[in-house]
């Protein structure tokens, strides 16, 4: 037994001392994506993969930790206990730098440094074909006699509130709210939710037999240039969802160079931007500096939005 | 037809083939080794198949599921030690054909029956695919939020009732895999649930880390301590060709036996222990001289094989319509599927029609493959039987905790898998079943899943049973325990009297 322990110890101890002082990627990396499989910051993140392989000749992985109802936060948390050196990066969506660190859950304000923002999201709130309403105006409407239930992907994320300020500024209130990991065609079509909070990735094989009640965005999505932004309906102020790389605080600057250089190229690249043309999403790479400007300001419109709510 | 041919594109593929050709030949030397068997091997796997392709790491998981147990019924037949515990039922047959000096042909039986179910389940769920598919997405419409947590809770009732004699045991520690899951931050309600202010705790344990610990670690230990039993020489003389043919000779056990396997693999909670016993009973009900059951009747063997084997497609149905996994092997397979970047549920069929092709064609081909490999080295194969329980013992452990670590480089990660190592060794020692724990905690997650998404639609109790699949589901929970209930009173009334 005791001859098993030490051959085990030893070979524990040289694998990893090696790897230690090699320079970065010595070993496999893991890009963590707390939701599941299927939507754009996946499918981007697994592209951002691939090109590491490439790029580097090392393994790298995606791991989607969906939240349970939870969102993007115990994903989130597994991402704060791997080491800081860049083995374990985070696709964060913009709750996790700008709510995280407010609902003391173990998240600071400089838990996470940003590498950079790379998908701003077509997000919609989608109702069924049959549904009688086509836009938030009409949905107030049958809101005031009717039990309408809001699907979304987290209580306290930033579609949620935008949708629930929307509807206290139109005068209604959703009869209860649920969140969903997953919410695609068939959370309408099983009748699970009326409405729902998404993108357009997940709703795509059934966009023609769904109604689209506004989009939460700057702007018009272009795959949809008839649907209203949710800013043009109620009146709060726009919004972005986007997504980005995130590491652990004291990664080295070499290290999240490295991430930054693959990740540019990647969401620069044809593949992306084919994605980008087909679906309405837009890709882009925002660096390091531009990423925490960019969370600053959207802090600020997120305090707008609570105000709207209290 | 398009997703078939281009599913089977996908295999063609080098890194796949070598996949699946591992995963086959790997599978039945596992499986051949009295003490591994897939479980472990897929426990062990599991970390590493992060860093795999996608479909790479699942043909080579689904190789080791899909031959562990031809390989499991060498060491059955031949020394009366089943190989995995799933072949404990071809040893009554088997080992008593090899007694009468005729291990070539129960051996061969074994391998033709194994071919037979492995086909028959592959082929009812690929006609299943090509016949039904187009349809699929509308059946997609009938699963809710609320049907697949009544499917899970039926799933949970089953696998604690398939413990017979341990009913009650395998209710609790179904329960503990249950708290394990609800471990963690529950960050928009702010709670911590069990995490006893232990930071690493806030995320939850890692399913792939319970795993490892729970079935390659406690088993590493048991290996370790335990004393390297004495089994008697395995001998192997005369051809293997022989008595491949035999299988036609009883096509209605074959055919029934398939069929016990293929519906039992659907129905979750149930598995191969369910389907053999129905199986063998109903071969034995069947056959002109009942009494050979048990001294070597190849009725038996066949009855055992064909089922045991024609479980793991079968096993494949429910996970992938509506992610619900129905044993431990396919909820270990649900991890590698969100890495995969593929999300087993209802819009499977419409999103990832290819991927479910390949990954039946895959199993074919593994079947056929593990059938060649077999005619022409069962005799090599036989001689792995030998392998010092210590020196296995020590190589999965090693191998374990590379695993663990190599999941995020957390030495956490390594110390937790340990005490699951130790929790599943106490219960190895205890005799008790693993696999509830497991099952609990991936069930669990999904009933609690479901029931807080599906809780905006749910006013009164009722609401839960109200729509056709759910109460279709309910109605058979309640009469499955009322029908225990009633068989349990009656036997205790008969044993009285």
């Amino acid at each position: 037994m005791k001859k098993f322990i030490i051959a085990f110890l030893t070979t524990f101890t040289l694998m990893f001392s090696g790897s230690a002082n090699a320079e970065y990627p010595s070993g496999p990396v893991q890009f963590l994506v707390p939701w599941p499989p299927g939507d754009f910051e996946d499918i981007l993140t697994r592209m951002i993969a691939e090109e590491w392989k490439v790029e580097t000749g090392m393994p790298a992985s995606v791991v989607n930790r969906p939240g349970g109802g939870d969102g993007p936060f115990p994903g989130a948390l597994e991402v704060l206990d791997a080491p800081a050196d860049g083995s374990v990066i985070g696709s964060f969506v913009i709750g996790v730098p700008i709510i995280g660190p407010r609902i003391g859950i173990g998240i600071e304000q400089d838990s996470f440094e940003p590498i950079g923002v790379f998908v701003t999201y077509p997000f919609v709130l989608a109702a069924s074909g049959d549904a009688p309403y086509s836009n938030l105006k009409e949905l107030a409407a049958h809101a005031q006699n009717n039990d309408v239930i809001l699907g979304h992907f987290g209580e306290g994320l930033i579609p949620t509130k935008a949708t629930l300020a929307a509807a206290k500024k139109l005068g209604f209130e959703f009869a209860d709210s649920s969140a969903y990991d997953m919410l695609d065609c068939n959370s309408l079509a099983s009748g699970d939710a009326d409405v729902i909070n998404t993108t357009l990735a997940l709703i795509e094989p059934c966009l023609s037999d769904i109604k689209i009640l506004t989009n939460i965005g700057v702007e018009r999505i272009s795959k949809l240039p008839d649907v209203p932004t949710i800013s043009e309906q109620s009146g709060i102020n726009d919004l972005e969802l986007w997504n980005g790389l995130f590491v652990k605080k004291g990664t080295p600057q070499d290290v999240k160079d490295k991430i930054a250089a693959i990740s540019k190229k990647t969401m620069l690249g044809e593949k992306a931007q084919t994605l980008a043309k087909e679906t309405g999403a837009r890709i882009y790479w925002e660096g390091e500096s531009e990423s925490i400007a960019r969370i600053a300001s959207d802090t600020v419109k997120f305090d707008e939005l609570n105000a709207i709510l209290q | 037809m398009d997703a078939f041919y281009l599913g089977l594109s996908n295999l063609m593929n080098f890194q796949v083939i070598v996949a699946i050709l591992i995963g086959a030949v790997g599978g039945v030397v596992i499986g051949a080794v009295p003490g591994i068997g897939p479980a472990i091997a897929i426990a062990i796997l599991l970390p590493a198949t992060i860093f795999l392709d996608d479909l790479v790491s699942l043909v080579l998981l689904l190789g080791i599921y899909g031959s562990a147990m031809y390989g499991g019924a060498i060491p059955a037949i031949l020394i009366n030690t089943p190989g995995t515990p799933v072949n404990a039922l071809t040893t009554y047959d088997g080992y008593s054909m090899t007694k009468n000096g005729e291990a070539p042909r129960a051996l061969s039986l074994a391998y033709s029956s194994s071919f037979f179910g492995g086909c028959f389940s592959i082929s009812v769920a690929l006609i299943c695919l090509i016949a039904f598919g187009p349809y699929l997405k509308d059946f997609g419409a009938l699963f809710g939020q609320r049907d697949i947590f009544m499917a899970a809770a039926l799933g949970s009732v089953l696998l604690i009732l398939a413990h017979r004699q341990n009913m009650a045991i395998a209710a609790m520690l179904f329960a503990v895999g249950f708290l394990i899951t609800m471990v963690g931050r529950q960050t928009t309600k702010k709670v911590d649930r069990f995490t006893f202010d232990i930071e690493y705790l806030a995320s939850g344990f890692n399913l792939i880390v319970v795993i490892v610990g729970i079935f390659a670690l406690s088993q590493a230990l048991n290996l370790m301590n335990g004393k390297d039993s004495d089994p008697p020489e395995a001998k192997l003389i005369g051809g293997l060709f022989r008595g491949l043919a035999e299988l036609k000779n009883y096509p209605a056990v074959a055919f029934i036996s398939a069929s016990f396997g293929t519906v039992m693999g659907i129905i979750p909670g149930v598995g191969e222990f369910v389907a053999q016993f129905f199986s063998y009973s109903t071969a034995r009900s069947l056959s002109k001289t009942p009494t050979q059951f048990g001294y070597g009747a190849p009725e038996g063997l066949i009855a055992c094989e064909t089922s045991n084997n024609a479980v793991p497609a079968a096993a494949m149905i429910p996970l992938l319509a509506i992610g619900v996994p129905g044993e431990a092997l396919t909820a270990m397979m649900m991890v590698v599927f969100f890495d995969a970047g593929i999300k087993p549920g209802p819009d499977i069929f419409d999103t990832a029609p290819d991927f479910l092709f390949s990954l039946f064609i895959a199993l074919l081909f593994v079947n056929i493959l593990v059938v060649i490999t077999l005619l022409f080295t069962s005799r090599f194969i036989a001689t792995i039987i030998y392998i010092p329980n210590k020196f296995l013992g020590a190589f999965v452990m090693i191998l374990a905790f590379v695993g663990v670590f190599s999941i995020r480089n957390n030495f956490m990660d390594c110390a937790f898998a340990a005490g699951f190592g130790f929790l599943g060794y106490i219960l190895r020692r205890l005799n008790w079943p693993l696999v509830p724990i497991v099952l609990g905690m991936v069930l669990g997650q999904i009933m609690i899943e479901k029931l807080t998404a599906g809780a905006g639609k749910i006013k009164y109790w009722v609401d839960l049973v109200n729509r056709p699949v759910s109460g279709f589901l309910s109605l058979t929970i309640f009469l499955v325990i009322l029908g225990t209930l009633i068989s349990y009173i009656y036997n205790n009334y008969k044993k009285r009297n």
